[in-house]
């Protein structure tokens, strides 16, 4: 009850003083009474409970104490404008509980110091911690989302130049198919023109030649179109593997033949092994896989094709390597290259489509097996094709 | 009668050429690409070139494009362009290079010999 000698009131009756006291004491708004210079005259016993604050007698307390100290400049600032302007100013700033915790506070300083009952600054506070955590949540949230929308637009970005690239490689593959195609049937056709306008001048030789570049021409196109539906229909996945029991080493020995037939400048050596029994396989598939890998090991081999082909068995699969001493394909490329479309870099001057090798893998993962890969730059490449051995005793 | 610079990448498709422009008494440079049919241009001076379009090292295109670039004395050297690419398209990418004539594959001989003459005899 001391305190009540250092409430500057002033001249005033009784009654009001009474009055005051009364409201003020059982208010439960924080209210704070100080001087000009900010040291408290009075303060609510809601204000004493808020901020656990308790006054001794003679002792003078400054309203700044409280003030977190990075926030004293703008509340001293703010009070100090009260106090010589006159108007009403809101201020917030941070209030230490204890030596880490802070509360925020929002302050109204209004200036009552010409009110002659009163003659003093009056500060009524609220705690606005819950508004302004609020705030802070909302900002960091804020925040969170425009990062996640960068996060998700850069996504998109990506997947459009992704997109963006697939269709570039269809366009690329259309121009470069029409391009296929057109070049065989350029050889058919202008060799028949030759015969059909010079046939009775040329040798036999030259008949027979001619002949033969008709027949690589076409065979050339029939690779072309069956590659290239195969990878349509597997693309669509409308392909059923129709199994039925081959005779995996005459096809081999069929093809390379007829492969020979129309290329007679090219040498196949086959090694194939004397256990190979009849075995469970997609006929047209693998017959597709054996042509795809000769014409490749002869397409890819610089001048006349040695090709090595061996077939043989390995545990429980039956394995067709073929071998050619051609123009190899780079050793950082080489885990790219059953991937549809990719060419090597070596093989930049040798038309092809790109097709082959991922058709030849995809066959042998339709049958449960596996398709590999090794090379070097200018010595050769070696491509395995696997298939686990599915005997026709056994029931497929 | 003329001498031809040809420039095309398959041995099949430029082998017959050769042979049936040699029947008809012309003289022929072969090149295989780009790079060796630029070289065999500057070269030789033919009265004519023939060059396919799409080739590995320097296509067609690429080869006119230097040529009408860094070579103006050549500008009245007649150009044909074979093509298997018939998108009409194509055709509108190539036209700014002014190449005299245009043929398509599969190549037929009788308007083949005709578009030489014709180019030939400026």
């Amino acid at each position: 009850m001391g305190y009540r000698r250092t409430i500057a009131v002033g001249n005033v009756d009784y009654k009001t003083r009474e009055v005051f006291e009364n409201v003020v004491e059982n208010t439960h708004n924080n209210v704070v009474l100080a001087d000009s210079e900010g040291a408290i005259l009075y303060a609510s016993p809601a204000f004493r409970n808020e901020f656990d604050f308790s006054m001794e007698v003679g002792v003078s307390y400054d309203i700044f104490d409280m003030v977190s100290p990075d926030d004293v400049g703008v509340s001293r600032e703010a009070y100090d404008r009260a106090v010589s302007t006159g108007e009403k100013v809101v201020v917030t700033f941070r209030v230490m509980l204890g030596a880490k915790d802070f509360s925020y506070v929002e302050a109204v300083i209004s200036n009552l110091l010409d009110y002659d009952s009163v003659n003093c600054m009056l500060i009524s506070f609220r705690n606005v911690s819950a508004y302004k955590n609020s705030v802070i949540e909302l900002e960091n949230y804020k925040d969170h989302l425009e990062e996640l929308v960068e996060q998700r637009t850069q996504e998109l970005r990506e997947s459009l130049e992704k997109e963006k690239l697939v269709i570039e490689q269809q366009k690329q593959f259309i121009s470069m198919v029409s391009h296929e195609f057109r070049t065989p049937l350029t050889i058919i056709d202008g060799n028949a023109q030759i015969i059909v306008n010079r046939g009775d001048k040329l040798t036999q030789e030259m008949l027979q030649k001619r002949s033969i570049t008709i027949r690589k021409a076409v065979d050339r196109l029939v690779g072309l179109i069956e590659r290239v539906l195969s990878d349509k229909v597997l693309e669509s996945g409308d392909l059923d593997v129709d199994l039925s029991p081959c005779n995996y080493a005459a096809m081999v020995r069929d093809i390379s033949i007829e492969k020979l037939s129309i290329t007679p400048e090219a040498k196949i050596r086959l090694d194939i092994a004397r256990d190979i029994p009849e075995i469970w396989m997609d006929e047209k598939l693998v017959h597709q896989v054996i042509v795809n890998l000769i014409s490749n090991a002869f397409k890819y081999s610089c001048g006349e094709a040695e090709v090595k082909i061996k077939l043989h068995l390995k545990e429980s699969n039956i394995l067709l390597e073929v071998s050619d001493k051609g123009v190899g394909i780079p050793l950082d490329e080489l885990n790219k290259i059953f991937t549809k479309y990719f060419r090597a870099s070596t093989a930049a001057a040798i038309p092809g489509t790109g097709l082959g090798l991922n058709l030849v893998k995809q066959i042998a993962e339709l049958h449960g097996g596996e398709a590999f890969i090794d090379s070097e730059v200018d010595m050769g490449t070696t491509v395995t094709f696997s298939l686990p051995v599915k005997l026709v005793d056994e029931e497929s | 009668m003329a001498k031809i610079v040809l420039v095309e990448d398959e041995v099949a498709v430029r082998e017959m050429l050769t042979d049936e422009l040699n029947v008809e008494g012309h003289e022929v440079i072969e090149a295989v690409n780009g790079r060796e049919g630029l070289d065999a241009i500057l070269e030789h001076k033919p009265d004519l070139v023939i060059s396919d379009r799409a080739m590995a090292v320097m296509s067609g295109y690429t080869m006119l494009e230097i040529i009408r670039d860094k070579h103006k004395e050549l500008d009245d050297m007649p150009f044909m362009f074979m093509t298997a690419l018939t998108d009409p398209r194509d055709k509108d990418a190539v036209e700014h290079l002014e190449p005299n004539a245009y043929i398509e594959k599969p190549v037929d001989f009788s308007k083949l010999h005709d578009l030489v003459g014709q180019l030939v005899r400026r």
